[in-house]
């Protein structure tokens, strides 16, 4: 009975189209990891950053200085300043670099935060490390508080010859509250569960 | 074709008797499964939103007409030119095809009906509830979707106004209804064609539908698992698309193009069918490479799928996928490029008359190409970063969808009016229809490619006083294609109203076809013992 | 809105003819892109060209064969039909020709990505921030800071006054760059998805909230050069402009200190100032102009708004409700809205007057003043 199977088989098609269009999201992830192509596809590794020292002396000799700059850009609803602590650094490749970047909360309220990263040029991405990061995680600012978040990365030494200056970007979110918001966010995909079902670093 | 299809016309099947009781008046088209009487909703009801669509399409030219607001708030600017784009794609060219499909394809295969007809009802009558709701939006407090057609997040949902929750429900409706409509145009064609009518020797109005309609299957979905995200990122806290929850705005843009993309094909591969059907009937000769017809179009709709992102060449790809997006978009220029050398090529040598339906398939073929050349510009990466959203994409898309989506329906009109009416529709008239269609709409579009190249850029309501004579002489054409449009459904209900010649079984000289093999205007019921094809 | 569109309409239906000989020519008529004045607008600009001529040639071979044939292939000349109709051997024909020319497309194209996509070595950065509806530059290794927003007035919009050559063209802080050094631009959006385009420099990013874009340019020769918003951004999309400003080095050099200076003025000022105690008619005079020129546009000069996106002040809570919240959002913005924050662009003095003009305006009347050290404790 093909005229009755050829409607069924169509309408599995739709459906499984359907459910493509949502496979597109992480498949999309995938993507952006192997290409660098929205600046998050940096590797994670959080907790290894006691390490460092022994990579930075297993391959001293490559000196290849490169120019990091940071950027900060606070968005609409959050009460207070956020910057780096400097905007330029230079960095040699495969030594970690620690720096930070400051918040303040200018209400008389507690408040919740969530810095979004991204890397330029978003091939470089693929060669930053991130072993500390205050955007693995989300940050709780009481009134008045000012707090040093921390940003340990390393640039690895493969970072092809032509880039020479790689700019960390974050973008600091007022977010609701961290219970509501904490399951919907994704940050990289290499690592989905990690960071962001946090405690609270205050 | 005459070559491939040869019909035996003795075999006409007229029955006189009808099968069902049949209701009359209202309930006869609310309750309807005959696939003309579908088919005859279908464009009547793309003929309302193609004045509707261009009601807005008057308004936006009125604005643009001078620099400086004069007629209408940058706000409700936004709103009629997203709705413009929403109705003129969605509401006229998609449910015209499938009206033209409903009402030929069973014709030209030598099937009774379609394969669903009940399901074939449901799908038309959904239509107009999806668009009512569309359209109410415009009267919600916020205004309606003031995003463009493209609707990209965050501007369609955090920022959007709270009507974007009609606008979603909106476009599912519409959705389902052409899903629907795609199924069943696949199992009628696959499953009811006339013994002897094998797939290699189908009309190309046929084969470009069964490819249009897997399109569809394949790329409606995406859209509506695209809208279902705005809507959980508006209503459930999700974060598909905001940036301040991990999200990326950016895909949002992937996955509307990579539905949006094949929905250009969409809209276009249906009048590629039509003019290869008018073509070889006005030329009086076959047309020219049938099979290379029917793998041009297979692979243009293959290659739909794998050039999406051209549409987002500024959004900061890596070069990478910029080179390979730039590639897989030149490469469609072949296929198209075969399409309209074959075209020419049948021309070449025929013996041609200029009836309405052969003008205005002439006049496709010059038309399109132009815009498929403008196309083949803006497939090229670097200069695209200049061309992206001006006015130069505004000139090509409408180069590609009037002359393209617009002249294709309009010629299939002309051309199997006298079989769904009986009479013949007033020849001058549409000549008139034809040139004053082809002036006006001349006179808009082509002017738009240099504001676009000055530097103009699309979807604003005011602009530099540098760009302000070719706008104006753009108002023009567009007042002129617009009112001329008037014409045209005059010419339309004259005919249907039975104000002209009665027509022959077959008007026209060189038409080839089984749908030429029934008596005009074709009976309720055809086909019901199927024909024999050679 | 619609009927009073559609009547708008009818009106102008009407005056068409009058206003099409009436109106005076105002534009050159500008066919082509321009030539741009960077070596990426020029290399953009040669691959335009080549495309176009290829197109040209095509359309004329392809158009040329079809008027042959629509004008002697035609049954009134009596002419009678070949019965044709498949050759393998031209189908391969062009297939492979159109590949050729292709390819041929291809190379220098392939050379114009790779040409763009080279931020590296640069000597000026400038971050660009979008924001519904003007832009925001960073000089990131300068520390300057500014905002540019258009300069055309409402009345020239509305047509009450005689348009001026630049207009919807121009901007109170144009962005000034040296010529013959790499200028790297790095784009982000405060709201919506924004698009930095300048046509002459053939520079055209989106500037999209939360991830960083980059773009940049080499300007050869000194000018302004005008552009615009490339990506709808909501109501006033066609109004956020942008000029840049190519100068010497030395010039350039000056504006850099002239700019810190002026900053530098500025806080000192606005110091000043917020020591003062500031009464209500001073606050009241000095409030309305700023409330025109950033608040306007959304919350309407009655204070009524567009509800529901952007909502009226007049009696809202807001407005009735503590003065230190009023202060925070007008400082801060609120998030997912249009409503950006201030804190960056105005004073604490220029917050005070804002406040106090926004309670007290529209015959609301509260008789509440707000004092610039009331915003310095919120900033």
């Amino acid at each position: 009975m093909a005229i009755n199977n050829l409607p069924a088989k169509l309408t599995i098609a739709t459906i499984g189209m359907f459910g493509f269009g949502f496979a597109l999201v992480p498949l999309y992830d995938v993507f952006c990891d192997i290409t660098g192509i929205n600046g998050k596809g940096f590797e994670r590794a959080p907790g290894t950053s006691n390490q460092s020292g022994a990579i930075e002396a297993s391959i001293s000799e490559t000196q290849r200085a490169i120019n990091v700059q940071f950027i900060a850009s606070p968005q609409s609803g959050f009460s207070g300043n956020f910057y780096p602590a400097s905007t330029t650094l230079p960095a040699s490749l495969n030594r970690s670099v620690s720096t930070a970047y400051f918040a303040r909360n200018a209400s008389d309220k507690m408040i919740h935060l969530q810095a979004i990263p991204s890397i330029s040029p978003s091939e470089a991405s693929s060669y930053v490390t991130k072993m500390e990061c205050f955007c693995f995680n989300q940050q709780s600012l009481s009134p008045g508080q000012t707090r040093e978040m921390g940003l340990t990365f390393k640039i690895s030494e493969d970072l092809p010859e032509h880039i020479s200056t790689i700019t960390f970007s974050y973008s600091l979110y007022p977010i609701e509250s961290m219970s509501n918001e904490e399951t919907h966010v994704r940050i990289d995909s290499t690592d989905q569960t990690g960071g962001l079902s946090n405690e609270p670093s205050t | 074709m005459n070559e491939t299809t040869s019909i035996s016309t003795k075999e006409v099947d007229t029955p006189t008797t009808e099968h069902h009781a049949h209701p009359t008046g209202i309930s006869r088209w609310l309750y309807t499964t005959n696939h003309k009487d579908i088919g005859s909703l279908y464009l009547i009801f793309s003929f309302v939103m193609l004045f509707i669509g261009g009601g807005m399409a008057f308004m936006i030219r009125a604005e643009l007409f001078q620099p400086g607001l004069q007629f209408i708030e940058p706000e409700f600017f936004n709103q009629m030119t997203t709705m413009h784009g929403l109705i003129m794609v969605f509401g006229v060219v998609m449910p015209a095809f499938v009206g033209l499909a409903n009402w030929m394809v069973p014709l030209m295969i030598g099937a009774p009906d379609m394969a669903l007809p009940r399901m074939n009802n449901w799908s038309f009558w959904i239509m107009p509830f999806a668009f009512s709701i569309l359209l109410s939006t415009l009267f919600m407090e916020g205004g309606g979707p003031n995003f463009g057609w493209t609707f990209y997040a965050p501007l369609s949902t955090t920022y959007a106004p709270p009507s974007t929750t009609f606008f979603i429900f909106g476009v599912h409706l519409m959705g389902l209804s052409s899903i629907m409509g795609a199924i069943n145009i696949i199992t009628t064609i696959l499953n009811m064609r006339a013994p002897g009518m094998t797939l290699m020797k189908m009309p190309m109005f046929v084969w470009t539908w069964l490819i249009t309609a897997f399109l569809l299957i394949a790329v409606m979905p995406v859209l509506a698992g695209a809208v279902t995200m705005m809507l959980m990122d508006i209503h459930f806290g999700t974060s598909f698309f905001n940036a301040a929850g991990g999200g990326d705005p950016v895909l949002f843009q992937h996955i509307f193009w990579f539905f949006g993309h094949p929905e250009v094909y969409i809209m276009i591969l249906p009048a590629f069918g039509v003019v290869s059907q008018i073509i070889p009937a006005f030329a009086r000769k076959p047309l020219f490479g049938y099979k290379s017809m029917v793998y041009a179009t297979a692979s243009i709709a293959i290659l739909s799928f794998i050039v999406w992102a051209h549409h987002m060449f500024t959004v900061g790809l890596p070069a990478v996928a910029e080179l390979f997006f730039m590639y897989s978009t030149m490469l469609i220029a072949i296929p198209t490029g075969v399409k309209v050398f074959n075209w020419v090529s049948t021309m070449f040598r025929g013996s041609m008359t200029f009836e309405a339906p052969m003008l205005f398939s002439v006049a496709f073929v010059v038309l399109f190409t132009i815009g498929g050349l403008s196309g083949l510009m803006l497939s090229i990466a670097p200069a695209d970063f200049q061309y992206h959203d001006t006015y130069f994409v505004v000139a090509h898309f409408h180069y590609v969808l009037v002359p393209g989506a617009i002249f294709g329906i309009m010629a299939a009109v002309y051309y199997w009016m006298p079989k769904w009416s009986g009479f013949m529709y007033n020849e001058p008239l549409a000549k008139l229809h034809f040139w004053l269609s082809f002036i006006g709409l001349n006179l808009t579009f082509f002017p738009m490619h240099f504001l676009g190249l000055a530097g103009m850029p699309r979807r604003i309501p005011d602009y530099a006083l540098q760009f302000a004579d070719f706008n104006m002489i753009t108002s023009v054409g567009a007042f002129l294609f617009g009112t001329t449009q008037l014409l045209f459904l005059y010419i339309v209900i004259q005919c249907a109203r039975g104000k002209g010649e009665p027509a022959p079984q077959r008007p026209w000289e060189g038409a080839e076809g089984l749908e030429w093999s029934i008596p005009s205007p074709a009976p309720l019921h055809t086909f019901d013992t199927p024909p024999k094809v050679d | 809105m619609l009927p009073s569109a559609l009547s708008h309409c009818l009106r102008f239906l009407v005056s068409i003819f009058a206003l099409f000989l009436s109106f005076p020519t105002m534009a050159a008529w500008e066919l082509n892109m321009p030539k741009g004045v960077t070596p990426i607008s020029e290399t953009v600009y040669d691959l335009h060209m080549i495309i176009f001529y290829i197109c040209v040639v095509i359309a004329v071979i392809v158009f040329g064969v079809m008027l042959w044939s629509i004008f002697y292939h035609r049954k009134s000349r009596g002419y009678k039909p070949a019965n044709f109709h498949e050759s393998t051997l031209v189908e391969v024909i062009w297939t492979v020709i159109p590949l050729i020319i292709l390819i041929v497309m291809a190379i220098p194209a392939t050379e114009g990505v790779f040409a763009m996509y080279n931020y590296d070595d640069s000597e000026v950065d400038i971050k660009v921030t979008g924001y519904q509806w003007k832009w925001r530059y960073e000089y990131i290794n300068d520390d300057i800071d500014f905002f540019s927003t258009l300069t055309t007035t409402t009345e020239e919009i509305h047509n009450q006054q005689t348009k001026n050559k630049n207009y919807l063209l121009e901007v109170d802080n144009p962005i000034v760059v040296p010529i013959g050094k790499k200028i790297r631009f790095l784009l982000t959006s405060n709201d919506v998805i924004h698009s930095w385009w300048v046509p002459e420099l053939a520079v055209k990013k989106d500037a999209i909230p939360g991830f960083i874009n980059e773009s940049w340019t080499l300007v050869k020769e000194p000018g302004i050069y005008r552009g615009q918003c490339a990506e709808l951004c909501g109501k006033d999309h066609g109004f956020m402009p942008i000029v840049v400003e190519a100068v010497e080095q030395e010039q350039y050099d000056l504006w850099i200190q002239q700019k810190q200076e002026e900053t530098a003025l500025r806080l000192a000022q606005a110091a000043k100032e917020a020591a003062q105690t500031w009464d209500m008619d001073r606050l009241m005079a000095s409030g309305k102009p700023l409330y025109e020129k950033n608040c306007l546009a959304c919350h309407q000069a009655n204070g009524e708004g567009l509800p529901p996106v952007f909502p009226a002040l007049k009696n809202s809570p807001v407005i009735k409700g503590p003065i230190s919240e009023h202060i925070q959002i007008i400082l801060h913005g609120r998030s997912g809205t249009a409503m950006a924050a201030y804190a960056p662009q105005l004073s604490d003095s220029e917050v005070a007057a804002l406040v106090t003009y926004e309670r007290n305006a529209w015959g609301q009347n509260s008789n509440e003043t707000v004092q610039p050290s009331d915003v310095t404790k919120l900033r």
